[in-house]
């Protein structure tokens, strides 16, 4: 089990943009490879946990609470409720495990649950805006999200850093401006690169609605951070 | 490609969302088309600067402390008992109802039938029969057919006269006759597929599924197939279980889940033709990394040793493309 600690995304749920080089082919064929496993071992642990194993479920648990978590943090922008929404969704699951028919993959099955807990509390929170830059981390202090990400290049140029600051607050201010649905669209393809199929089967919708709403994100954006380029 | 089709066609380009033809025909009409080149620059430009702000990797102790407090809620949840199995099974299965609206219907229809022909008994061994109005019903009692009685509903007794007005329901036994191709004719046979009670049912219709599935027709994804996935997994009867694969053979190569299905049969089934035919039919998608994991378990760890050499010689049969 300790050797299963990551989240293996199914490969048909990614998709690589054409902008981007395309990976080495050895990388993959290795992706393939482990997604292959994680699939067969993951319908392995479903069933044992249908029938009552809590290790099984444990096992589940470790394979995609990263993943989750990482969700949960960037689209609530607060490491309390991202806490809260890692700890409903698998308890949701566990109590609605016996009637997974494996019509999906568990990784879709589980995104299905974030994903809504998520949109809720997004809708929720539309009416108190906050500056989602900022961080509440779960002794409730706050704190920059920009500051977590490391850059050596920046750390030694103070104006860069500043610089670097500063766009990411234009950026964060940017995503709060779309609608819960759009931003958790935009969230699922732009940063965890996930197919609109997909998404649109999370979100209990098509994939041409997915398309949609991701054309719509795209265009706000576009005008809020027209001085970015 | 004209250019508001184009436009709208980039940010789908951009996040590798368009098919192949409409990447070339994009293409071309890019290089020939300045606004739309800006365009496709712009939204590359955009995906450049959002790539300032990635996402943030939860840190190792919000992780674990996470994790801890899920072990603890889940310590505190109470182990699901038989009761909440049944209700999880129940309510997983009225969600298959929302979905099928068609066997939601025919399943309330059916319940009233068997509500209706329990009212009728019970009205038969619960009833008392008056002698004077018994004796002068009895010949027509047979003319009504009793079993097909349901329930009686009001009785009036004419006043100074003998006669007698009762009004009474009919279990009326219906017959659908139809193709394969009607959906009325479908919903029925996977009703029958879930039919836990009639094993011969459930064999009739699974096989009557499976044979259309594996002739190519009403099967293209949707229900039809779903149905064959959950009566090889699920079914106590190996000979259902057997036909369900035998129809499934046709999307072997094209569906994973097929695949995972069938993969879980050659691990797990207790019925040892059903692991052979899924060996059997595993065969022209061995080279897929999911097939040759379960193969080299199956060669390496199973009980039955003929199990163990049949998977080895299908991996030995695999060229080595890699």
């Amino acid at each position: 089990m300790e050797s299963r600690r990551f989240a293996i995304l199914p490969l048909e749920t990614l998709s690589m943009p054409h902008s981007s080089s395309a990976p080495p082919r050895i990388q993959s064929k290795t992706r393939m490879y482990a997604d292959s496993t994680a699939r067969v071992q993951d319908a392995e642990l479903i069933r044992e946990a249908q029938k009552g194993s809590r290790e099984a479920f444990d096992a589940l648990v470790r394979q995609y609470d990263q993943a989750v978590l990482r969700l949960a943090l960037h689209l609530t922008g607060s490491e309390q409720d991202a806490q809260d929404i890692h700890q409903e969704a698998f308890l949701k699951a566990y109590r609605h495990i016996g009637s997974f028919r494996f019509e999906c993959s568990f990784y879709t099955w589980i995104y299905r649950i974030v994903t809504n807990l998520c949109l809720d509390h997004l809708r929720r929170r539309k009416t108190r805006r906050e500056d989602s830059a900022i961080m509440v981390d779960a002794a409730g202090e706050e704190h920059d999200t920009m500051t977590n990400v490391s850059d050596e290049r920046a750390m030694a140029n103070p104006a860069r850093e500043l610089e670097r600051k500063m766009l990411g607050a234009q950026i964060q201010a940017a995503l709060e401006t779309l609608t819960p649905r759009e931003r958790t669209v935009f969230e699922l393809k732009h940063y965890h690169g996930l197919r609109l199929r997909t998404i649109g089967e999370m979100l209990n919708t098509t994939e041409e609605t997915a398309k949609n709403t991701l054309f719509r994100a795209t265009r706000k954006l576009r005008t809020q951070l027209a001085e970015l380029r | 490609m004209k250019c508001d089709v184009a436009q709208r066609s980039i940010v789908q380009y951009v996040y590798g969302e368009l098919p192949d033809e409409g990447c070339h025909d994009l293409e071309l009409h890019v290089a020939g088309c300045e606004p739309c080149r800006n365009e496709l620059q712009v939204y590359e430009a955009l995906r450049q600067a959002l790539a300032l702000a990635p996402v943030v990797e939860p840190s190792a102790s919000l992780l674990a402390q996470s994790r801890i407090r899920l072990d603890d809620a889940l310590d505190q949840m109470p182990a699901p008992t038989l009761r909440m199995r049944l209700e999880t099974g129940v309510m997983g299965f009225f969600a298959q109802l929302r979905a099928a609206p068609g066997m939601a219907v025919a399943l309330a229809a059916l319940g009233l039938g068997l509500g209706a022909t329990a009212g009728h008994y019970w009205n038969r061994s619960s009833s008392v029969q008056p002698t004077g109005i018994h004796s002068s019903l009895s010949s027509n009692w047979t003319a009504v057919s009793a079993p097909s009685v349901a329930n009686i509903s009001q009785i009036v007794r004419h006043p100074e006269t003998h006669m007698v007005e009762v009004h009474f329901n009919q279990v009326v036994p219906s017959t659908v006759e139809g193709s394969m191709d009607d959906p009325e004719v479908q919903k029925l046979l996977l009703l029958a597929a879930q039919n836990t009670a009639n094993p011969n049912l459930r064999s009739d219709s699974v096989g009557l599924l499976a044979e259309q599935c594996k002739a190519g027709q009403y099967c293209q994804g949707g229900p039809v197939r779903t149905a064959l996935m959950v009566a090889l997994r699920y079914d106590r009867d190996p000979s259902v279980r057997l036909k369900a694969l035998e129809g499934l053979q046709p999307y072997v190569a094209q569906d994973s889940r097929v695949r995972d299905a069938i993969l879980e049969s050659l691990m797990h089934d207790p019925s040892q033709p059903i692991r052979n035919r899924a060996l059997q039919m595993l065969e022209p998608v061995n080279a897929d990394s999911s097939v040759r994991i379960v193969l080299q378990t199956v060669s390496s760890r199973d009980v039955n040793p003929a199990m163990r050499e049949a998977s080895l010689k299908v991996l030995h049969s695999i060229p080595e493309t890699e």
